[in-house]
């Protein structure tokens, strides 16, 4: 029996196969080849496109203000100290080169580092100078250059960076010491000046040493093939990458030189951690590890250095020292071995201490919520991949050292109430922001109880009911009509009883539930009555009391209901600051500014923010409300702050406090300084501070020491002062009981006289008694 | 004997009245008297004061010279930066406030050049009269808007 279809199909089959066989292969073969040739195209593509375009996003470096030394400038010798050690100056006996500084006595030499601004290069200079008091008294050059003001280079407090966090500082090979080069070839990649990429010669020598280890304990990777794997490929380990990354070095190879590949690899290399920040390269890690820039690492620095390559996490100076002491001194052995150091100087070396900084320093001295700020301000005018990459510089106006004064004050303030006041720990939280007055630079902005901690910034972003902060607006409304009110006029402090525009009774209460009757105008915000505050409002107008507090800064609308007279209004301790500066710059408006100027990265200016002024309210009313927050502070509900600052101190504020204490708030100002303080429960909970108990503190603490001038409060040549009788807001004499000197718009002062109940000189009284 | 003896009291007496009298201008209030403050030592008063003149200090003199001489050479950002530098160190300078003031009416930015020629008119009784003269002047070139 025949079966021949299967047969005939498998004949045709086979001859098929037979005829069609070797044209198929070759297809095969053709087409591996060209997917061959494609994908090494391709692979060739991707090696030049990026090692000839922009090799790094480099993020934007952000500066502190540079602090500018002048005889006269108030600073005490402890914040310049400060100041100092935030830029890494060296403590020693002489001064050797810029960086170094000595202190003898109170008297300091400081031998500058020379840096570019936006406006000019500052030379790097040898300073002498003394303080006394909260002042700098003596500035000199020991150069003998006559010197009556020099700028420090600015301290770098962070970045603007991509998601992965990537940092580094990019340097030249001509700039890398000769030393650190050699030796990283002697201990990375021996042969790194003779291959082509990939050396099999040290994959079969890693392969043997494995072998017998029985693990891996060599790689034989040159520094091409380490700086592909970093530079294009993922941290994945597999044999085909193993062979795309062995393609690629040998491409890297045959298109560029031994020292542009060199160059790259030290920009690139990871070598450590800062937080979320990952350490790139020698120059930023030579900083990050020794505070110092490469040029001035010894020896034993470089062979830490070098040692760190292999693994920056597992050779971990600070967590795991004697790993790291370990590894280096390989590498110093190593390095005498290629005789590049001496055995002398490896012996010195050996065993000795590891030289980095310590580590509460060896953070960036992060601020994140004053970068917060300043992103938000940028943004207004770059994109967020030019921050991120385009290594722009940006000149802040943050002052290190007031900055840390505030996240003291804050922190210890806040620790202090939850203890004094039995809380629950770590419930309460804070925020703070300070600004220098009249230019509206903002200098310290802290966002939370942990100031290192980037989450939710509530300087900028948590918006509360701002209390009696609100009230200053009111009576400034009615201080600009000075033929209506004064700082005499008489307010009714009795219950009151508004009906909102849906028909709500709104009846607002004295914080200490009492009537007060008859007040004059300056008690009742000295006071922070709430009753007459609520019934001046409305005789003045919501409308209109909104528009005063709009021309003080506030920029976002606030609803036009009676409850905002007392501060149902919800704004951020940036909002109010803003509009405590008007009063505190006598009536100017000026944008607060957190950044001065942006340069790129070859260091060419790009962008200056100038100071803008605009004359929003008269010197004379602003006066008169400056007259009434210092009242509040000398006998009102501020007066608290003046049992911590010395009676001398001029100071003006306002204290507020919102339903069942919520909230408590303190804002107030110098002659230099403006500060607002909220503390509060994220949770809106109830807290038993007011204004005065809670955030007065804080602020006082942040003033306790503060070089700051008194508020100047000059009187205005429109504006006379007059005893006034307290109690009835008529004329008195200096000499009549409850008399108060008090200031007015020239015409505005009371024409009547009250009758005058004499009091005696005391030291009439004392001698008449004596005889 | 007796004369003498009430004499000098009582002279004493005149001349820490004398004293305690302070002229007009910086007479401090009498503290007022507060239902909650009496166990509580009175207020300092509050009273006008003056700031502290720094426009002699070398640094800012340095400064002011120097924001002429960029005026002079009409780099007029320059101007505005060292003026800026400047008011960091004595933000009452007059002279300071002419400088942006003649740095932004060049640029034509004729809000801000008002704006500050203001500024620096509020702070002009201690500058010297030139310096007031040229910001009346400005002020007066620039028209009001």
């Amino acid at each position: 029996m025949k079966f021949p279809y299967p047969r005939r199909r498998r004949s045709r089959r086979r001859r098929r196969r037979g005829r069609s066989g070797p044209a198929w292969y070759w297809k095969l073969v053709g087409g591996v080849c060209v997917a061959l040739i494609i994908g090494l195209i391709y692979v060739d593509y991707l090696v030049r496109s990026k090692f000839d375009g922009k090799k790094w996003a480099l993020p934007a470096r952000v500066y502190a203000r540079p602090l500018e030394l002048y005889e006269g400038l108030p600073l005490s010798a402890a914040d310049f100290e400060f100041e100092l050690a935030g830029l890494g100056y060296r403590r020693s006996d002489r001064l050797r080169r810029p960086g170094d500084m000595v202190e003898r006595g109170g008297r300091y030499e400081v031998f500058s580092r020379s840096f570019q601004f936006w406006d000019r290069l500052e030379p790097a200079r040898r300073l002498s100078l003394q303080f006394s008091g909260q002042r700098l008294t003596h500035l000199g050059s020991l150069d003998g250059e006559a010197l009556t003001l020099a700028r420090l280079d600015p301290q770098l407090i962070g970045g603007i960076f991509t998601a992965h966090m990537e940092d580094r500082e990019l340097i030249r090979l001509a700039q890398l010491p000769a030393l650190l080069g050699e030796a990283l070839i002697a201990v990375e990649d021996r042969a790194f000046l003779d291959h082509n990429g990939v050396s099999l010669k040290a994959v079969a020598r890693a392969a043997w040493v494995n072998l017998r280890a029985g693990r891996v304990v060599q790689g034989g990777s040159t520094l091409t093939q380490q700086l592909v794997k970093n530079f294009y490929l993922s941290h994945e380990r597999s044999l085909s990458r193993k062979v795309v990354e062995a393609l690629m070095s040998l491409l890297l190879e045959l298109h560029y030189s031994k020292a542009e590949i060199l160059e790259t690899y030290v920009n690139e290399v990871y070598l450590g951690q800062s937080g979320p920040r990952a350490i790139h390269g020698f120059a930023l890690a030579a900083q990050h590890y020794f505070g110092k820039s490469l040029d001035e690492l010894a020896a034993p620095q470089i062979a830490l250095l070098v040692g760190l390559v292999k693994g920056a996490s597992y050779y971990n100076p600070w967590r795991y020292p004697e790993r790291a002491r370990q590894r280096r001194d390989l590498v110093l052995g190593l390095m005498a071995e290629a005789g590049l150091i001496s055995a002398e100087q490896r012996e010195a070396a050996v065993g000795s201490g590891l030289g980095v900084v310590p580590p509460e320093l060896r953070r960036l001295r992060d601020h994140p919520s004053f970068i917060d700020l300043v992103k938000r301000q940028l943004r207004r005018d770059y994109r967020a991949e030019d921050l991120q990459a385009a290594g722009l510089q940006v000149f802040t106006t943050l002052a290190p050292s007031l900055q840390h004064r505030v996240e003291q004050a804050l922190q210890q303030r806040i620790a202090r109430l939850e203890r004094d006041h039995g809380m629950a720990a770590d419930s309460l939280q804070g925020a703070a922001v300070l600004t220098s007055v009249g230019d509206g630079e903002v200098t310290a902005v802290v966002g939370g109880r942990n100031p290192h901690f980037a989450g939710f910034n509530r300087a900028l972003d948590a918006r509360r009911p701002v209390g009696s902060l609100i009230k200053p607006a009111i009576y400034l409304n009615a201080l600009l009509q000075p033929q209506q009110y004064t700082l005499a006029s008489r307010l009714s402090d009795t219950a009151v009883t508004v009906s909102g525009a849906d028909g709500e009774l709104w009846q607002p209460r004295n914080f200490s539930e009492q009537d007060h009757g008859e007040v004059l105008l300056l008690e009742a915000l000295s006071k922070s009555y709430n009753q007459s505050t609520a019934r001046l409002g409305m005789q003045l107008g919501l409308a209109e009391v909104l528009e005063t507090v709009a021309k003080l800064g506030v920029q976002q609308r606030l609803p036009q209901v009676p409850a905002v007279l007392l501060g149902a209004a919800e704004l951020s301790a940036l909002d109010v600051a803003t509009m405590y500066h008007t009063i505190a710059a006598d009536g100017v408006y000026t944008p607060l500014r957190a950044v001065r100027a942006v340069l790129d990265a070859q260091g060419q200016p790009l962008s200056r923010y100038p100071l803008q002024v605009e004359q929003r309210f008269s010197s004379e009313s602003i006066h008169l409300l400056q007259y009434a927050m210092q009242a509040v502070l000398r006998s009102g509900t501020g007066r608290p702050v003046y049992r911590q600052l010395p009676q001398a101190l001029a100071l003006a504020g306002k204290t507020g406090t919102t339903n069942d204490q919520r909230d408590s708030w303190f804002a107030g100002f110098s002659g230099d300084h403006l500060g607002v303080v909220w503390l509060g429960l994220d949770d809106n909970g109830k807290t038993p501070l007011t204004g005065a108990t809670g955030a007065a503190g804080v602020w006082a603490d942040i003033y306790t020491g503060l070089a700051t001038r008194p508020l100047a409060f000059e009187k205005p040549a429109a504006v006379s002062y007059h005893w006034i009788d307290t109690g009835s807001g008529l004329l008195s004499g200096e000499n009549c009981q409850g008399a108060q000197w008090i200031p007015f718009i020239e015409g505005s002062q009371p024409a009547q006289r009250s009758p005058c109940r004499y009091m005696e000189n005391p030291v009439l009284r004392w001698f008449k008694r004596l005889w | 004997m007796v004369a003498m003896r009430l004499l000098v009291p009582v002279c004493l007496a005149l001349i820490c009245h004398g004293c305690g009298t302070l002229p007009a201008a910086e007479r401090p209030a009498a503290p007022a008297p507060a239902e909650s403050d009496r166990a509580a030592p009175p207020p300092v008063p509050i009273v006008p004061g003056r700031a502290e003149p720094a426009a002699e200090s070398p640094a800012l003199r340095g400064v002011i010279e120097e924001c002429w001489a960029h005026i002079d050479a009409a780099r007029w950002g320059e101007a505005i930066a060292s003026a800026e530098r400047g008011l960091r160190i004595e933000r009452r300078s007059a002279e300071l406030y002419l400088v942006l003031a003649r740095a932004y009416s060049a640029v034509e930015n004729f809000d801000q050049a008002r704006a500050f020629a203001r500024q620096g008119l509020r702070y002009g009784d201690r500058a010297p009269a030139a310096v007031t003269r040229q910001l009346h002047s400005l002020l007066e070139a620039v028209g009001e808007p």
